[in-house]
């Protein structure tokens, strides 16, 4: 065999063994309920919206709105374009899972990699002929796949009923889904991260959540400098400011993605700066996590 | 062929701020192609560390080794490897079926190769039935077959088998040895690596003695029981001064050991048969009454224990011969017995 069929060959394998973890972990988040649980919590979401809205469009405007089809909800003399309230709907959604679904996200998956490490287990999976790098990416990728599809049902579903039920159609609400759950990678990168150097599902998800935290902590920290008043001044309004500087660019900014998933909804230009300093946080945290696995003894 | 050769391998687990332990200290061996190799130790040998280091679940502090040619610990050195630990847990909620599916696509094989090595590794070690079960229901026995299975499923060159017998019931433990046997039949590898002895035997035709990190004893488990032609000799009647004045009136070195009341039971040391019927000729001409000749052979056990206590530094010494367990005797008897009955 030549080296560079070997090489592919490899590559192959590497790739099968992605999937069959993928494959695993939406399978295990199926099996736990976890899964079933997020798709029932959406699917009555989504019944919701189809029965409490009901409008009445005309000329692309709302002529009447109605809640549970009878109860009628004063629209006056002013004219509502309807993009305007299927938007406002969308970025009520929007803002509900940057906040309340991101949270539920991270605490259901918070487990994976724990588990993955459980004695027993990862004895039988490290001793197969995988890359351990495979096996924390692959549970790392399953974990965000288990998310995705949720994400892709409850947006897609929410797209899907507010199209039927106005005419209107908001691509931008889609990509915000794709927003927060590159906003749930970040913050579920420093769980696979603590999750692989302590083992532990709680510290995993306090680790998870407070990632999340931090970036709306950070956020007016960084952008409002009037809180260093409260030290003395000289190094230690200095040391403070430093410190939350230096956290504030090191760690994800969970709020202005939340602000850019807003955004694309209402399909104003985005701020690609927090994307781009908040990625390199999710690689090193994949990559550290990567390494630290890789050099353990099990 | 070496399908496994191990070069100085030691390793050493803490540091830094705990304590060291030195799991293994040194270690040389060569597992020959189609070897049914046993690793004996005590608990904390270093047996499984031994084990964990060439499947590369334990980085080596120092030495080398391969494992079908392959550095030990590379994920291509696993490929034609099968393992079956000690310590296994699989998710509740799988099937057998589904377990072994998730192991088949790790080992990268095409759905048509996995199905076909499922339904041949489940009948294999009789599981068939239970292929759609979920395992969290499944006994210790039946995860134990279910290891084994996922263990012979990439259609290994080498099995490695951690405690492959433990808390198995008798049955169990026929049923597992045959299996292995039947594997050994078809030219694979067998390490087995147990504290029981018993077991090893039954199976195994080279063994390593690991005590404290460091192989102390290796070898054909023939030659490592060789024993020096030794009988025990029963007689009848209590007159110890007169059977010791029989026994060693042909120069022969006689040992007296705990006997039953009127009985009066000797441990003799003999070149040969030969040797052993002139000093039954003296016995018997002394007017004593022999009640049993029995054959006495170097257990394993008693090779294992001599070499822990040689291996521990002021240790007690009870070298072969010198444990008096009743029974044991007639338990290598059985146990060889049982060898014969299932090579046949």
């Amino acid at each position: 065999m030549s080296e560079h069929t070997a090489a592919m060959n490899t590559r192959k394998l590497a790739a099968t063994q992605l999937l069959a973890l993928i494959g695993y972990t939406v399978r295990e988040a199926r099996h736990k309920w976890t899964l079933v649980a997020l798709f029932a919590l959406t699917t009555l979401f989504l019944l919701g919206l189809a029965t409490v809205v009901s409008v009445d469009v005309v000329e692309g405007s709302i002529a009447s709105a109605r809640l549970f089809g009878t109860i009628p909800l004063e629209v006056g003399n002013t004219t509502i374009p309807v993009s305007d309230a299927v938007t406002v709907i969308q970025v009520a959604i929007v803002s509900m899972l940057t906040t309340f679904g991101l949270v539920l996200a991270l605490f259901v998956t918070g487990n994976i990699v724990p588990l993955t490490l459980q004695t027993g287990w990862v004895d039988l999976l490290a001793s197969q002929p995988l890359a351990r790098t495979v096996l924390v990416t692959g549970r790392a990728l399953g974990a965000v796949a288990v998310v995705a599809v949720t994400f892709a049902y409850l947006f897609g579903g929410s797209w899907t009923v507010l199209t039927w039920k106005t005419g209107f159609g908001n691509a931008g609400f889609l990509l915000a889904g794709i927003v927060i759950l590159f906003t749930f990678l970040c913050c579920y990168s420093g769980m696979v991260l603590v999750g692989v150097l302590t083992r532990n599902s709680p510290i995993s998800i306090i680790a998870g959540v407070g990632t999340w935290f931090m970036g709306l902590l950070l956020y007016p920290l960084h952008r409002y400098e009037e809180w260093t008043t409260a030290f003395r001044s000289g190094w230690p309004r200095n040391l403070a400011s430093f410190i939350a500087e230096t956290l504030y660019w090191i760690m994800p900014k969970s709020l202005e993605l939340t602000e850019n998933a807003t955004k694309a909804t209402r399909a104003e230009p985005f701020n690609w700066m927090p994307f781009l300093t908040s990625l390199p946080f999710a690689i090193v945290c994949l990559a550290l996590a990567c390494w630290w696995f890789s050099r353990q003894d099990y | 062929m070496n399908v496994i050769e191990i070069h100085g391998l030691a390793k050493t687990f803490g540091g830094a701020f705990g304590s060291k332990v030195e799991a293994l200290r040194g270690v040389d061996l060569d597992v020959g192609a189609g070897e049914a190799f046993g690793l004996l130790g005590p608990n904390g040998a270093g047996k499984t560390t031994l084990v964990k280091i060439l499947l590369g679940l334990v980085e080596p502090s120092s030495g080398d080794a391969t494992l079908l040619g392959h550095p030990a610990g590379t994920p291509i050195s696993r490929r034609e490897v099968g393992y079956m630990p000690e310590r296994r847990s699989y998710p509740g909620f799988l099937t057998a079926g589904q377990v072994l599916d998730l192991f088949g696509k790790l080992l990268g094989m095409d759905t048509a190769t996995r199905r076909q090595r499922i339904d041949l590794v489940l009948e294999e070690v009789e599981m068939s039935a239970w292929r759609n079960q979920r395992v969290g229901g499944f006994s210790k026995g039946m995860q134990q077959r279910l290891a084994l299975a996922q263990a012979l499923l990439p259609d290994p060159k080498v099995l490695f088998l951690d405690e492959p017998t433990e808390g198995i019931d008798p049955l169990g433990r026929v049923s597992i040895r045959s299996i292995l046997r039947r594997n050994l039949e078809r030219g694979k590898t067998l390490f087995v690596n147990s504290h029981m002895l018993g077991e090893v035997e039954l199976l195994c035709d080279r063994v390593a003695i690991l005590v404290k990190g460091k192989v102390r004893r290796a070898g054909p488990l023939s030659s490592l029981r060789a024993p020096n032609p030794e009988y025990r000799l029963t007689l009848a009647g209590a007159d110890e001064d007169g059977a010791r004045q029989a026994l060693t009136a042909t120069g022969q070195e006689a040992e007296s050991i705990p006997a039953p009341p009127g009985l009066t039971v000797w441990r003799l040391e003999v070149g040969d048969r030969e040797e052993l019927n002139q000093v039954l000729d003296s016995v018997r001409s002394s007017g004593l009454e022999i009640e049993e000749v029995q054959r006495v052979r170097a257990s394993l056990e008693e090779v294992f224990v001599q070499t822990i206590n040689d291996a521990n530094e002021g240790g007690r010494g009870v070298g072969p011969g010198g444990i008096q367990t009743g029974g044991r005797d007639e338990a290598v008897e059985v146990s060889v017995a049982t060898r014969e009955a299932d090579n046949e």
